[in-house]
């Protein structure tokens, strides 16, 4: 018995040592416990996410719930209480319109499971400031990424279009839109879609015909890639394209 | 050579447990549910897909380890089936070692095959192939090693599954609220801080080996001396616990 407790103990000593040892090893860049701010309906799934080591999958999934929140029409149940059942808003042209309060808290959330979910950020930023109307809950969500992932210049160009569109100098924004825009999977298809329109309003049409066949050759989002095809055929009849 | 023959007999005994097909195939269909649910993420796919998947293998294999360590040396010792081994000239530590390599040789094959089939829903859904990718197996496999000698010490100690198994799961939680326990020590003054302090550095650190969390984000920078840290630090946990369950095993009567 006194041969297996000085076993124990010594066995328990090495690991305590080897632990002490491993601590400075870890490269851990989510924020701790006290920066997480979950509501209850949600609780269980960020415990769960954080005991099993997946943080990742936890803001994954607070993301899909974000994506349904903002693509369900909003007072559709009250409009189908008023006598216009199976009437729905349609996501169109310009689609995105609403309240949407919980959208703002919803992305912070995310980004205090994952900092580097840069998609999920500029989703978010992008809805609340070009199409719900809030830009200054849009900056502070780019402001908080910002203090997270400093070097992503995505986040500073977004902030300078917000300005752009507030002092509503759309060429300036269009050109600062632009640079943020690519083919890359971290744009949101939204994002690009209002570059589109952008050009579209400030009659541009060759280049918003260029980013409308970005759109429906790279985006994964059915809806934008229907809605790209749709202003494709809208542009062509308007302006026939050149034979290249 | 006497340990790797047990190691292969104890390799071809899983292989022949229904218990170890079901959890590949249970595999197999989480993989299917998180291509639908990758669905949902739209633009974010890949992600979600990536993320899901590289979770879904370790737990998988976290609970199929458990499971066989927990129960294949007490099931011999109950069914007397041990005597067959140890009447022969084979020590009690090389049965437990080559029970132990035998168990971790299907562990990393159940992570093979769940992985490759992984990697080529990703590659049919146009992921670009990333040498990190085998990496955060292997680091998966390293959790799973440490948490199998934790739990083969714990089932010889305990000499009941069902509470080896809780443990270990206890313990594998635990070992990913490195950071967390750490705030809380902050938090803690005098000798409850000193407990929890203790406590978390005997804790096996999985956060060390949880690389699919870390190795997309933009920080993060690999460095092999990390990874020799990491590799050392498994090895030497489990050699630990491997001996603790030596001694453990030499002092019980058959």
């Amino acid at each position: 018995m006194t041969a297996w407790i000085g076993n124990f103990a010594a066995a328990a000593l090495f690991l305590g040592l080897l632990g002490m040892g491993s601590e400075r090893l870890v490269f851990w860049p989510f924020p701790s416990l006290d920066k997480i701010e979950v509501p209850a309906s949600e609780a269980a799934l960020s415990l769960v996410s954080l005991s099993l080591g997946t943080r990742r999958i936890g803001a994954d999934l607070l993301f899909i719930r974000m994506l349904q929140y903002y693509g369900t029409p909003e007072f559709l149940e009250e409009k189908e209480e008023g006598g216009r059942a199976g009437e729905h808003e349609h996501h169109d042209a310009d689609f995105g319109g609403g309240v949407y309060a919980e959208l703002y808290p919803r992305a912070q959330r995310i980004l205090s499971m994952d900092p580097s979910f840069r998609y999920a950020v500029l989703y978010a930023a992008t809805a609340l400031a070009f199409n719900l109307g809030r830009p200054e809950e849009a900056t502070a969500l780019l402001r908080s990424a910002l203090d997270k992932d400093p070097r992503y210049w995505r986040y500073h160009y977004h902030l300078a279009a917000i300005a752009y569109q507030e002092s509503r100098e759309f060429g300036k924004l269009a050109g600062i839109l632009a640079k943020i825009v690519d083919e890359e999977r971290e744009t949101p298809s939204m994002l690009k879609n209002m570059l589109a329109a952008l050009y579209v309003k400030l009659g541009r049409l060759e280049e918003a015909r260029r980013v409308y066949e970005m759109i429906r050759d790279s985006s994964q989002d059915p809806d934008y890639v229907r809605l790209a095809e749709k202003k494709l055929l809208l542009l062509e009849q308007a302006v026939p394209s050149q034979p290249r | 050579m006497i340990i790797w023959t047990i190691a292969k007999n104890s390799w071809v005994d899983q292989l022949r447990n229904r218990f170890y097909y079901l959890i590949i195939l249970f595999g197999g269909v989480l993989l299917y549910v998180s291509l639908l649910v990758g669905v949902l993420a739209v633009e974010q796919e890949l992600r979600v897909l990536l993320d899901l998947g590289l979770a879904l293998i370790e737990l998988l294999t976290l609970i199929a380890a458990i499971f066989v360590t927990t129960t294949s040396i007490l099931r011999e010792m109950e069914r007397k089936t041990i005597y067959l081994i140890l009447t022969r000239p084979v020590s009690r530590l090389q049965y437990l070692l080559g029970r132990f390599f035998g168990l971790l040789i299907s562990v990393a094959c159940a992570m093979a095959l769940m992985g490759l089939v992984h990697l080529s829903v990703l590659l049919a859904k146009g992921w670009k192939f990333d040498l990190f990718y085998p990496l955060v197996l292997f680091y998966s496999l390293l959790k799973v090693w440490l948490i199998c000698s934790l739990s083969m010490l714990l089932a010889l100690y305990a000499s009941s599954t069902l509470t080896a198994m809780s443990i270990t799961l206890i313990l594998w939680l635990l070992g990913h609220f490195g950071h967390e326990i750490a705030f809380l020590v902050k938090k803690s003054a005098g000798i409850k801080a000193a407990l929890l302090q203790t406590v978390s550095y005997i804790m096996p650190n999985m956060t060390l080996f949880n690389l699919r969390e870390v190795w997309q984000h933009p920080d993060f920078v690999f460095s092999w001396s990390v990874f020799g840290a990491s590799v050392a630090y498994a090895l030497l946990y489990s050699s630990a616990c491997l001996f603790l369950s030596q001694r453990l095993f030499n002092s019980k009567e058959l």
